[in-house]
């Protein structure tokens, strides 16, 4: 509301906000009679306070229209004290994971294009995740709280009062944590979901679509579900169970715990998959395979390498060419087919042993043959060198005696655990499979050392192990009768072949 | 347990530090003759010394009596060709503890550490 002192033609202009208030004098106005003071007296009278008035800018305004009376002046000579209102609480989610939450965003609105080349070896779009993955006590952002706001004070002296803060909006559950220094953190390894609302870190990674260009590969570190399929040359990792809904192609699935299939691999004999434990599917077409405990397939195993470390469970399934080895028992409804293609079945095999068995049986023959030599060159240069050795040769027949020492005792300890190692394979091989409708012509079934190449069919339900000397044999399940298998099939045995032999001519089995 | 490996021969020194290993000590210190030896024992501190005779710049049985001057209870252990009475005599005299004759087995070198640091008082 602006006032003016009539005698000299000054008005007191207050701005709406009332945090300022300026002086306007008129031209022509008597400024001989006009001073401070006035000024003071009339900004006064217009009821802005004293407090808040700038003596300096009002002779400055003096000044001014002093020296140019014949125009307008006007300046802002009082101001009061704007309110700063409290700010709300909010989460600011560090930079390295705010990237990777927009850059997860961007791909599941937009998945990138597939390579435009089958083989595309620069193919990183493969790599990068739809989802953002957070380890357990890793750090996510800061909460910041909230604030009171300063209360402000305008013209007239009048508080203008600071509104507070509001609390986060965000909700934060139990699976992140806050410290005292507000950092957030996650209480366990999972799928991030940071947004405006909420923030928590999930156990378990449900992927609605397929694993394909919209997620890349997945590397999580809990349970995954994918509701369809899983395309070719994408990888699937957990460290829990993963289940997929529909086909998984030329693909890699690797899980610490169980895997199941609702449908199966067409792997394209690209396709791999892995598991700590056991595996469930349909079907299992051109793929390789190793399943850490037991396998459960309910129609097909195609073409397939597959490595199980306890049963298969395969009634109603056909094996048909590739290789199937188990370190359990077996069973399925027909090895083999008409058209006599290879199929080969090994029992009592336990991949992982046997390969460490292998090269530690390598080791040991290698370490004999330098004890022996080193033994060898010993007498002789002992021979040699008589009574009193020259200091070299007594050197160098120390260094011998020295490589004998070292090699008996590095014997001793693989010795040792070979023995170990093949009373584990003993005592956890069954090395037994029971076929319910037939074994084609043209199958071959490796028990122990021995290879069982079956030149005509043989009708179900059978069931083919080893007799209580190790030997194989055939179960007829209906009559109850056991014949040699070599009376069926074409046996042969290959010792060599077998490590759990090899290991046994070395360290002969305990006495039971 | 600190040792000292005095030998010209890396060789020696390798085996010797192996069977030591075996043995649980890892704190060695090597050297390559008595001169080199002399000028490492202050810092090192052995509890234990395996010299050799026959080495280069300063032999064995000087690098003892030089040793011995300063220091006359660590334990030392000759590990020589050396073989003859006479010669174990003489490194005795210059304060030699124990004696391994080249060429030796792993477990001889064993049992005379442990003898010679048994006979000194000092737990191996």
């Amino acid at each position: 509301m602006p006032q003016q002192d009539a005698s000299n033609k000054i008005r007191v202009l207050q701005a709406g906000d009332r945090l300022t208030a300026s002086v306007r004098i008129a031209a022509g106005a008597d400024l001989d009679s006009l001073d401070r003071a006035g000024v003071l007296a009339a900004l006064v009278e217009a009821g802005v306070c004293p407090q808040a008035i700038d003596n300096t800018a009002i002779d400055a305004l003096l000044l001014d229209a002093r020296q140019a009376p014949d125009r307008d002046h006007e300046s802002v000579v009082a101001k009061g004290k704007p309110v700063e209102h409290g700010s709300d609480a909010r989460v600011v989610i560090d930079p390295e994971i705010q990237e990777r939450l927009d850059d997860a965003k961007r791909k599941q609105e937009a998945p990138p294009e597939p390579p435009s080349g089958a083989d595309d070896g620069n193919a990183d779009h493969y790599n990068r995740s739809a989802f953002v993955v957070v380890l357990a006590a890793q750090r996510i952002g800061r909460l910041m709280p909230k604030t009171d706001g300063t209360d402000g004070v305008d013209v007239t002296g009048r508080v203008i009062a600071a509104k507070e803060g509001m609390k986060a909006r965000v909700k934060l559950d139990r699976s992140v944590r806050i410290n005292e220094q507000g950092v957030i953190s996650a209480s366990h390894s999972g799928h991030l979901i940071a947004g405006p609302v909420e923030i928590r870190v999930e156990r378990e990674l449900n992927i609605s679509g397929g694993v394909d260009f919209s997620t890349g590969n997945i590397d999580f570190p809990g349970n995954v579900s994918v509701s369809k399929g899983v395309k070719d040359r994408f990888s699937v990792r957990c460290k829990g169970s993963l289940t997929v809904g529909e086909l998984v192609e030329a693909a890699t699935l690797d899980a610490r715990f169980d895997i199941t299939l609702a449908r199966g691999m067409a792997g394209r004999e690209k396709g791999v998959i892995r598991t700590g434990r056991d595996l469930h599917a349909k079907y299992i077409d051109a793929a390789l395979v190793f399943v850490g405990r037991n396998f459960t397939a309910e129609r097909e195993i195609n073409d397939a390498t597959v490595r199980v470390g306890g049963k298969l469970t395969a009634p109603g399934a056909v094996i048909i060419g590739g290789e199937v080895g188990l370190g359990g028992s077996g069973e399925c409804a027909q090895i083999g087919a008409e058209s006599e293609i290879t199929t080969t079945v090994r029992l009592g095999v336990l991949e992982e042993l046997e390969r460490l068995a292998g090269a530690g049986l390598d080791r040991y023959e290698a370490l004999v043959e330098k004890r022996d030599a080193s033994k060898t060159r010993f007498e002789t240069l002992k021979k040699a060198g008589g009574a009193k050795p020259s200091g070299s040769l007594a050197e160098e027949l120390t260094e011998l005696q020295f490589a004998v020492q070292t090699c008996d005792q590095a014997i001793a300890r693989l010795m040792q655990g070979l023995g170990e190692t093949a009373d584990t394979m003993e005592r956890f091989i069954e090395p037994s499979i029971t076929v319910h409708r037939i074994i084609h012509r043209g199958t071959v079934i490796l028990v122990g050392p021995y290879r069982c190449l079956f030149k005509s069919a043989v009708k179900g339900p059978v069931t083919v192990r080893t007799d209580d000397k190790g030997a194989p044999i055939l179960e007829d399940l209906t009559s109850g009768s056991a014949t040699p298998l070599d009376k069926i099939a074409s046996v042969t045995k290959e010792d060599d072949r077998w490590v759990l032999h090899r290991i046994r001519t070395i360290i002969p089995a305990k006495a039971a | 347990m600190r040792i000292m490996l005095v030998d010209d021969s890396k060789t020696m020194r390798n085996i010797q530090k192996s069977v030591l290993s075996q043995l649980g000590y890892t704190e060695l210190e090597e050297a390559c003759d008595g001169q080199d030896a002399l000028s490492k024992v202050g810092a090192f501190k052995p509890d234990l010394l395996l010299v050799d005779w026959n080495m280069p710049n300063m032999d064995g049985l000087s690098f003892v009596k030089a040793y011995r001057a300063q220091d006359k209870t660590t334990p030392i252990i000759m590990v020589t060709t050396e073989a003859e009475k006479s010669r174990v005599i003489e490194a005795i005299k210059a304060g030699v503890n124990n004696y391994v004759v080249k060429p030796f087995t792993p477990d001889l070198l064993s049992q005379r550490i442990s003898e010679t640091l048994s006979k000194a008082g000092i737990a191996a």
